[in-house]
């Protein structure tokens, strides 16, 4: 007499083995949970394939599965670091020399072995100024990267650099010595867009241009061969076409915005997560402007909109309104005695009184005869459209003529670049780290994102200060004096927190609850599977 | 490519009745007896003026955003509701529709002078002028307009005047060769021989002899050149290029309800029909006409 | 003959000149610069420093001559976003628009040439009628509008087609796949060019079939089909050729908002991407080699005309 297994398997042929196996499965038996798999991610368009020079998300995703980084956020508190390719690090007592002691029997996908001469040879050419990079501006204080042996690696500073660990966890994947070296990066296209050999999780198996990269298991993982067979990170540029795959099953996670979340409530086979994230909205005047010299004017522009209702609008009030760049969620750094300026048009007005602001016949704001008008720079991407057509609105009201200037991408960034702006809206995307030189500091005025060209020597003092602080507590006063004073200068006009809103099938475990925005949770991808 | 001895569809067509050509006069009877051609020239005017004169009946702004009425459904105040920011529809589908219509008939009007002047020029002079000008209008023929279009707005940012420039300057061509057929024809009849005897500058012999008979001919391509310029508009606008919010346009409008599909489809299903019901009537009253001109071509009923 | 293809090849070569001329122009005139300058770290000197590797700061003539004499060796330079050679991106989308658009020129033709036939042999009734109207409609139709509305009810709601892509994944890419992705792009985007041909064929044809000789092959008892196809089809066809000759233009211009929508990798979506992000060298390989392609087939078409109609002769 045949056993129900023997039975089902001998009928079960084209149909299924995942037939087969979940009727093995409901018999009873305690079968460990099947490998394999896919994964369908989305992504917007072409992915560069290089962490050193990718810039947008849908290279920062696609590299967490192909490359490791030194360390990586940790499920729990993404501001916490855990390591990844080093598994230890100590800093001398003075904290201007990090020693890193990386993995050793890790191997990149051609074969050969991973050694500290890849870390050193990947953050020469993040600091070389001819890389066109991203990383630069975060890396800098890091003057000399040595190699002790093939298993260690020793990072010098000039002076202690506290958010070095978050930055080095920051999508900055470690790329082969052996294949790039001697070659210009920004224009190794055979590397970037063909082979890309990392030591990640998966590797490359095919990519075919504006339709899919298909990445596979790497069975030869130093944590192990991922549980999944496959990941696909599809091309799909239109968010209509993400929610109708979504619906359908051709792709099981992407990251959509609050607005579009309609087409996929109610669906019985997909979760709608939210995570925090550290991306901020904010309208940044540029201060070299005289009109927007005098903070008086850049505090009434904030009490002159309401930001709840216009974070009911577009988020559905989702998107938490902020009082400066660090946020609740990243403890121990906030300061909860710093609250968002209140919704106030009354105060708005007599703060514009105070400067000389007052209304004319015509109800618009003059001073000496000159209406108090400026043009505001958007991009028209991404849900800038619909902000700023309220502010306008809430600005007009208080009698300011705001005239629009929304512009292509392209032409936007152009612009931001040579700060050829008065004001400017948009969004920033950061890591879980308090150091905010990079957004706020004299040194960034010019290059790098400063957007409101703000020079305060006192704010940059609290800023070095900060970042060269070894005391966890020192670090934490230093921070929360910077809230306050960042609070009462309204350097930029802070609007709001967008958290990240991911759509998930119910058919996988092991994702990360993290954020997508960097592609953290991607860098643990080793850990997913798939229940069928 | 002008070689001789190749017929090239209805501008240089077999008249199917040897020996008889209709009589050309009487083009305006025949058109006011198609009553679908008129029936869409009525609603052409309906549309025209509801854009111009409707929003001083209709005083809702579509400009003034509301945040807490966004997706407003059908209201008495707000007719058609309100958009993702709070906007009267109905208003902005009013103000938009002036956008669009200025762009499709300024862009008409480029195409149309170059194109006029261009085969007066080519039909009346002949020779190596003639030859010229047609290798040229050639060249233009087999420019990849779309892309012109597509790197020129996208370099230079969109907006009614470079829309209006880049149509009018990638459509005059179809008119050119129109325009040529018709001077050809006319040029040899008696009166422009008459003309020319009595020591009439060219000049004048074309633009008081020959020109006036182009003008049903003109007309045609113009209804349909409205038609194709709005419909090149609204996708320019869709890819992002045509008209800058928040300035509306039925171009825009429709991308813009496109990340809303799931929130409100509807608000997609209004700039579009505007779109193509205008267009549909321009095409109409474009075909009525073309067939009152030449009742015996088979272009028609 | 002979003599006649070598000018058109040369007059060919000439109007590729000039679209390249005025490509260029565009798109140095115009503010801002390739999207991989677009880097809010970098500072004014690296930028400055990535635009000399780019070969961006020689002076305008200098940079258009080196570009054509690229060119005419076959480089037609390396993408600024990706580094990779402009040729083999080219090559990689090509046959996805092919397929696409050919699909769709093909749905076309045979449903326009059908009925257009159809409506000339039963002239002034109402198929007639019928087929005219729906041919206006759909010359009418915003077509972004229509692919979107396409995929929202077809797709999305009675999920009987793929939302996007061209198959489900590449290891599950069937033919049978394939098509069921091709079906709902190629007949949006067909409605593009069905109208006109159909109007075409059906003036044509109507033309044609008063003509004596046609009369004359019925009075001789021929059946009514063969004098369609064997007397008539050859005469009609000549001026639909010639409308189906000038939609070559527009054939990539349709195609470039349809790929979009469907997230088709086509050469359209290409073009939109590169104008969008700068990307020069790309933006000038697709032109001026859609542009000889464009050129190529009207040479075809005319030479078809000869087959055609042996009256006519270069």
């Amino acid at each position: 007499m045949m056993t129900r297994r023997q039975v089902m398997q001998a009928t079960a042929a084209g149909a299924g083995v995942l037939l087969g196996d979940r009727i093995l499965m409901g018999a009873g038996s305690v079968a460990a949970q099947p490998k394999g798999g896919n994964l369908s991610i989305a992504i917007y368009s072409d992915p560069v394939m290089n962490p050193v020079i990718a810039q947008g998300k849908e290279s920062n995703w696609t590299n967490a599965f192909l490359f490791n980084m030194l360390v990586k956020p940790s499920e729990e508190n993404p501001a916490r670091m855990v390591p990844d390719l080093a598994r230890s690090w100590d800093i001398s007592s003075d904290g201007t020399v990090w020693t890193f002691h990386l993995r050793t029997n890790v191997k990149w996908h051609d074969g050969k072995p991973f050694t500290a001469e890849d870390v050193k040879f990947t953050f020469d050419r993040i600091l070389d100024s001819t890389t066109n990079t991203r990383l630069r501006s975060d890396l800098r204080p890091i003057q000399s990267i040595d190699v002790v042996n093939a298993g260690t690696v020793r990072f010098r500073l000039g002076k202690p650099y506290a958010p070095l660990l978050t930055f080095l966890g920051y999508t900055a994947g470690i790329v082969p010595k052996h294949l790039l070296d001697g070659k210009d990066i920004n224009t190794a296209a055979e590397f970037n867009t063909k082979k890309p050999i990392g030591t990640g999780a998966f590797r490359l198996r095919s990519y075919r241009s504006a339709s899919e990269v298909v990445v596979e298991a790497n069975p030869d993982y130093h944590l192990g061969r991922p549980h999944l067979d496959t990941v696909t990170l599809k091309i799909v540029p239109d968010v209509n076409a993400q929610i109708a795959l979504l619906n359908t099953g051709g792709l099981d996670l992407a990251m959509i915005e609050p607005f579009a979340l309609g087409g996929v409530k109610g669906n019985p086979n997909l979760d709608i997560v939210t995570f925090d994230q550290m991306t901020w909205w904010h309208i940044s005047p540029n201060t070299t402007v005289p009109l927007f010299a005098d903070k008086r004017v850049r505090q009434a522009l904030t009490h002159a909109l309401d930001r709840e209702a216009i974070s009911k609008n577009v988020s559905g009030g989702s998107w938490p309104v902020m009082a400066t760049p660090i946020p609740p969620f990243l403890k121990p750094w906030h300061n909860p005695a710093v609250q968002p300026y209140a919704y106030n048009p009354e105060k708005a007005a007599s703060l514009l009184r105070e400067v000389g602001w007052t209304k004319g016949s015509d109800g618009m704001l003059q001073k000496d005869g000159q209406p108090l008008k400026f043009k505001l720079l958007w991009g028209r991407i991404a849900g800038r459209q619909e902000i700023a057509v309220l502010v306008q609105q809430y600005w007009r009201d208080l009698g300011v003529d705001v005239e629009m200037e929304g512009l292509e991408w392209s032409a936007t960034i152009a612009r931001f670049v040579k700060r050829d702006y008065q004001i400017f809206l948009d969004r920033w995307v950061a890591p879980y780290e308090p150091d905010m030189t990079n957004y706020f500091s004299s040194s960034a005025a010019t290059t790098g994102k400063n957007s409101a060209v703000y020079r305060n020597p006192e704010i940059d003092r609290m800023l070095e200060a900060g970042r060269s602080a070894t005391d966890l507590e020192e670090r934490k006063k230093i921070y929360f004096k910077f809230q306050e004073a960042i609070h009462d200068e309204q350097p930029q006009i802070f609007l709001f927190w967008q958290p990240d809103t991911q759509v998930r099938s119910k058919a996988f475990s092991g994702i990360p609850r993290m954020a997508t925005g960097l592609g953290d949770p991607f860098y643990y991808a080793n850990e997913y599977r798939r229940l069928q | 490519m002008s070689v001789g001895g190749r017929l090239r569809g209805p501008s240089s067509r077999v008249p199917s009745l040897p020996g008889s050509l209709p009589a050309r006069h009487r083009w305006l009877g025949r058109l006011f007896r198609n009553r679908l051609a008129i029936g869409c020239l009525a609603l052409l005017i309906l549309l025209h003026s509801g854009v111009f004169l409707g929003p001083r009946l209709y005083t809702a702004s579509p400009y003034k955003v509301r945040p807490i009425e966004a997706f407003a459904v059908p209201s008495p105040v707000q007719f058609l509701g309100t958009d993702e920011s709070g906007r009267d529809v109905l208003a902005r589908l009013l103000v938009g529709g002036r956008i669009s219509l200025l762009v499709g008939w300024s862009a008409m009007l480029v195409a149309v002078a170059l194109g006029l002047i261009v085969g007066l020029v080519s039909g009346y002079s002949g020779g190596r002028l003639d030859i010229g000008l047609m290798r040229i209008t050639d060249a233009f023929l087999s420019l990849p307009t779309f892309f012109l279009l597509l790197i020129a707005l996208a370099f230079f940012g969109g907006g009614i005047v470079i829309l209006t420039l880049v149509i009018g300057l990638t459509s005059w061509m179809g008119v050119a060769r129109v325009v040529r057929s018709e001077v050809l024809r006319w040029r040899s009849h008696d009166f422009v021989a008459a003309a020319w005897a009595l020591g009439a500058p060219p000049w004048r012999i074309v633009s008081r002899h020959i020109a006036p008979h182009t003008v049903p001919s003109l007309i045609v391509a113009g209804s349909v050149g409205v038609g194709n310029a709005i419909l090149t508009e609204a996708a320019m606008s869709f890819l992002g290029l045509g008209i800058n919010p928040p300035t509306p346009s039925w171009g825009n409008m429709l991308q813009n309800s496109q990340r809303y599909m799931y929130a409100a489809p509807f608000l997609s299903v209004y700039p579009g029909l505007m779109i193509f019901l205008t267009v549909l009537a321009y095409n109409f009253f474009g075909d009525g006409l073309r067939d009152a001109l030449d009742p015996y071509s088979v272009q028609s009923e | 003959m002979a003599s006649y293809v070598f000018r058109r090849l040369v007059h060919s070569g000439l109007v590729l000149l000039l679209l390249s001329a005025i490509t260029f122009l565009i798109i140095q005139i115009a503010p801002g610069g390739p999207s991989i300058l677009i880097n809010p770290d970098i500072s004014a000197e690296d930028a400055q420093r990535i635009r000399e590797n780019l070969g961006l700061t020689r002076p305008l003539p200098v940079q258009y001559v080196r570009w054509i004499s690229a060119l005419l060796r076959g480089d037609f330079g390396r993408s600024f976003i990706d580094g990779r050679p402009v040729t083999e991106v080219l090559f990689e989308r090509l046959p996805n628009t092919l397929v696409l658009s050919g699909a769709a020129l093909l749905l076309a033709v045979s449903i326009g040439l059908v009925s257009g036939t159809i409506a000339a042999t039963r002239i002034r009734s109402l198929i007639d009628h019928a087929v005219m109207l729906l041919s206006v409609v759909g010359v009418s139709l915003p077509l972004f509008w229509l692919a979107l509305m396409s995929i929202l009810i077809l797709s999305v709601k009675f999920r009987l087609f793929p939302a996007a892509g061209m198959s489900t994944s590449p290891t599950d890419a069937s033919v049978a796949d394939r098509i069921h992705h091709l079906i709902l792009p190629a007949t949006v985007l067909s409605t593009v060019y069905m109208p006109q041909i159909a109007r075409y064929m059906r003036s044509s044809m109507a033309q044609v079939l008063v003509q004596d000789y046609v009369r004359v092959a019925h009075a001789k008892g021929l059946h009514a089909r063969t004098v369609l196809t064997r007397h008539a089809m050859r005469n009609a066809l000549i001026p639909v050729l010639t409308v189906i000759g000038l939609m070559m233009p527009t054939l990539v211009g349709g195609a470039a908002i349809t790929e979009t929508i469907f997230a088709w990798p086509g050469m359209g979506r290409l073009a939109v991407d590169a104008a969008f992000r700068r990307d020069f060298p790309m933006i000038m390989g697709i032109t001026v080699f859609f542009s000889a392609v464009v050129l190529l087939s009207n040479l075809i078409v005319d030479l078809t005309y000869a087959w055609l109609d042996p009256r006519i002769r270069y």
